[in-house]
């Protein structure tokens, strides 16, 4: 066994020549001193010289980037077990009380309200202080970056009750009339039952703005929630009907059974009702239509006392003010899918749409100055920007922007 | 260790040595890649590499300690991976010797050891690059260049044809390209992703 530690090396040092390694791979330009701090670093020993040699090479760059995606593929599995076995293991010389208090759910969760109450909080005290400094013009690029939103949700219980759900923290959740309920890699869950069976009891799934999240419903089929949404549905579905009520955006996996069909309720005017298949519904209250985009399988739509039945790549829309209810082909579904799959798809969508999206996914309020010409974007955009960098890119067309703490104003 | 750090340092050591559960989940993000990645190198067996990276923070947990360092702690999580990796090739060469009647294994040098913490690190920076990709381009990234899957099967296994996957694969090289470009980029660091 050596006896020599690394907690003797220099740990600051070593994390200078990371940095410097790194910077040389992507090609930032070193200092006269940086380049010094390497080289010496280089000739330290043969084994630092062959590394910097190794990362001149793109196979050998390839086949250390593949080691580490290989160990990547099994972190989550990984870690689920690490967690488990801490639980099953506390440390002998803790007080019973204090494990008891550390790995009680309700402690955790409520730490986690704490915790989004304290940030909104800050954000008030920041937002005020914002306004106490009216009709400065502070140039975009000087604003306090905006991040974007990420996974997280609100789950209401059956009795009220809820309980803050974000990537953080795996395991139970809840058990609900007998099912349980688990959160795994951010994604939400339920483990029926089996025979226990009381009255049906509802649970609802909510994002506020800046917050997307997945589920999987207790039949099984999988729900992608997206910003500013909700949806409700029974802990165990009946052997009649499986219906869900939604609210905002969301694109769902439904898992076939062809003796129970899916229902999903938007408002009083639209209900789909499906057998097995994928699909997404945008019903927005602040869209000007209910669109459903089927991609896969079959839906029937009932509105305004029609009923169409979609077919992959068909996108009917809903307009509740004109009680009107169309249907439109070949429908770009991955321009639909976008959001679902980390973007923002601009391709000729007007400043408005645009907008909107902006304003559910980094929690920003918009207001619009007069004559802002009619304008239509285009192009794909990363949606873990911030803000800011999204601004930057859309300020290329013939609007320009300046933000307010969160209040966005568009100008000509 | 670069990264994010949302802890404050003091806060996190203390943390840690009161076996905080949530402290400890933050620390499995922070090192386990790393460290598998440290003992792969030395004992190339990923599933031990995996068992002896989770048992270092394991033992972190049934004895917690106080560490007056960030570098501590690191090095103290090092020190524990490297143990156990050398001692798993001794137990392999001991079985080996009794069989084979055969060494070919020599000890990895103890220079050897510290670059591989530097290169374990930096592997961890690297990747980040790919994980900031928006998730469909990410996906094609993974089964082309992580995977060396061949582009019609990669096309099969994400349900859409060759010339989506030659769009996502031409959309993906240029976010990555926008990402770089405003570090300067290195024509070699980019040739990486010219798969």
């Amino acid at each position: 066994m050596p006896t020599d530690d690394f907690s003797l090396t220099d740990h600051a040092f070593n994390n200078k020549i990371v940095n410097l390694l790194y910077k040389q791979l992507v090609g930032e330009e070193l200092s006269a001193e940086e380049q010094a701090t390497l080289d010496t670093w280089i000739n330290q020993s043969a084994e630092n010289e062959a590394l910097y040699h190794r990362l001149r090479e793109e196979p050998s760059v390839h086949k250390m980037l593949q080691t580490w995606y290989g160990i990547d593929r099994n972190r989550e599995l990984r870690k689920a077990q690490f967690l488990a076995r801490l639980a099953d293991q506390p440390k002998e010389d803790l007080l019973p009380g204090r494990i008891y208090l550390f790995r009680s759910k309700i402690f955790r969760y409520t730490a986690a309200a704490v915790l989004v109450l304290g940030l909104a909080t800050i954000f008030w005290k920041y937002e005020r202080k914002e306004g106490l400094q009216p009709g400065e013009n502070i140039p975009l690029a000087k604003t306090a970056p905006i991040a974007p939103g990420k996974d997280g949700a609100i789950l209401t219980l059956a009795d009220g009750s809820q309980v803050v759900l974000d990537s953080a923290g795996n395991g139970l959740v809840a058990k609900q009339n007998g099912a349980s309920i688990v959160l795994q890699n951010g994604q939400l869950a339920y483990n029926p039952a089996g025979s226990d069976h009381g009255a049906t009891e509802y649970n609802v799934v909510s994002t506020p703005k800046g917050r997307q999240f997945r589920l999987v419903l207790p039949d099984g089929s999988r729900v992608w929630l997206n910003a500013a949404s909700s949806i409700r549905y029974p802990t165990a579905f009946d052997n009649r009907e499986r219906r869900v009520i939604l609210q905002g955006e969301a694109y769902f996996e439904i898992a076939a059974n062809e003796k129970v069909p899916f229902k999903v309720t938007t408002d009083k005017t639209t209900e789909i009702e499906v057998l097995g298949t994928r699909f997404n519904v945008n019903a927005y209250t602040n869209e000007n239509a209910i669109r459903t985009t089927l991609l896969e399988g079959a839906v029937k739509l009932h509105a305004f006392q029609q009923a169409v039945i979609l077919k992959p790549g068909q996108q009917a829309a809903v307009r509740p003010a004109k009680a009107m209810l169309t249907v439109t082909d070949k429908i770009n579904t991955e321009q639909v899918l976008a959001w679902k799959n980390g973007l923002f798809d601009f391709e000729d969508v007007s400043i408005d749409e645009v907008m909107r999206q902006l304003e559910r996914w980094y929690d920003i309020e918009v207001v619009y100055e007069k004559g802002i010409p009619p304008t239509r974007f285009g192009g794909e955009i990363n949606k873990q920007n911030t803000l800011q960098d999204v601004l930057q890119i859309l300020e290329g067309s013939n609007v320009h922007f300046q933000l307010n703490g969160r209040k966005l104003i568009v100008m000509p | 260790m670069p990264g994010i750090i949302p802890y404050e340092e003091e806060e996190l050591l203390a943390r840690i040595a009161e076996n905080d559960t949530a402290a400890y989940a933050y620390l499995y993000d922070t090192f386990y890649n790393t460290l598998v990645y440290f003992s792969l190198s030395i004992i190339e067996d990923q599933q031990q590499a995996e068992d002896i990276a989770t048992e270092s923070l394991l033992k972190l947990w049934k004895s917690p300690t106080r560490f007056d360092s960030f570098g501590k702690l690191r090095g103290y999580l090092f020190t524990l991976t490297r143990n156990a990796s050398l001692n798993y090739l001794k137990h392999l060469r001991v079985r080996e010797r009794s069989s084979l009647e055969i060494s070919g294994q020599e000890n990895p040098s103890d220079n050897y050891l510290e670059t591989l913490v530097i290169e374990s690190d930096l592997m961890r920076l690297i990747y980040q690059e790919i994980n900031r990709l928006p998730v469909s381009y990410r996906e094609v990234v993974e089964l082309l260049y992580l995977q060396d899957v061949p582009s019609a099967e990669a096309a099969a296994r994400l349900g859409i044809s060759m010339e989506n996957l030659r769009q996502r694969k031409g959309r993906a090289i240029k976010e990555l390209k926008s990402v770089l470009l405003k570090k300067g980029v290195n024509d070699l660091f980019l040739s990486i992703f010219f798969f």
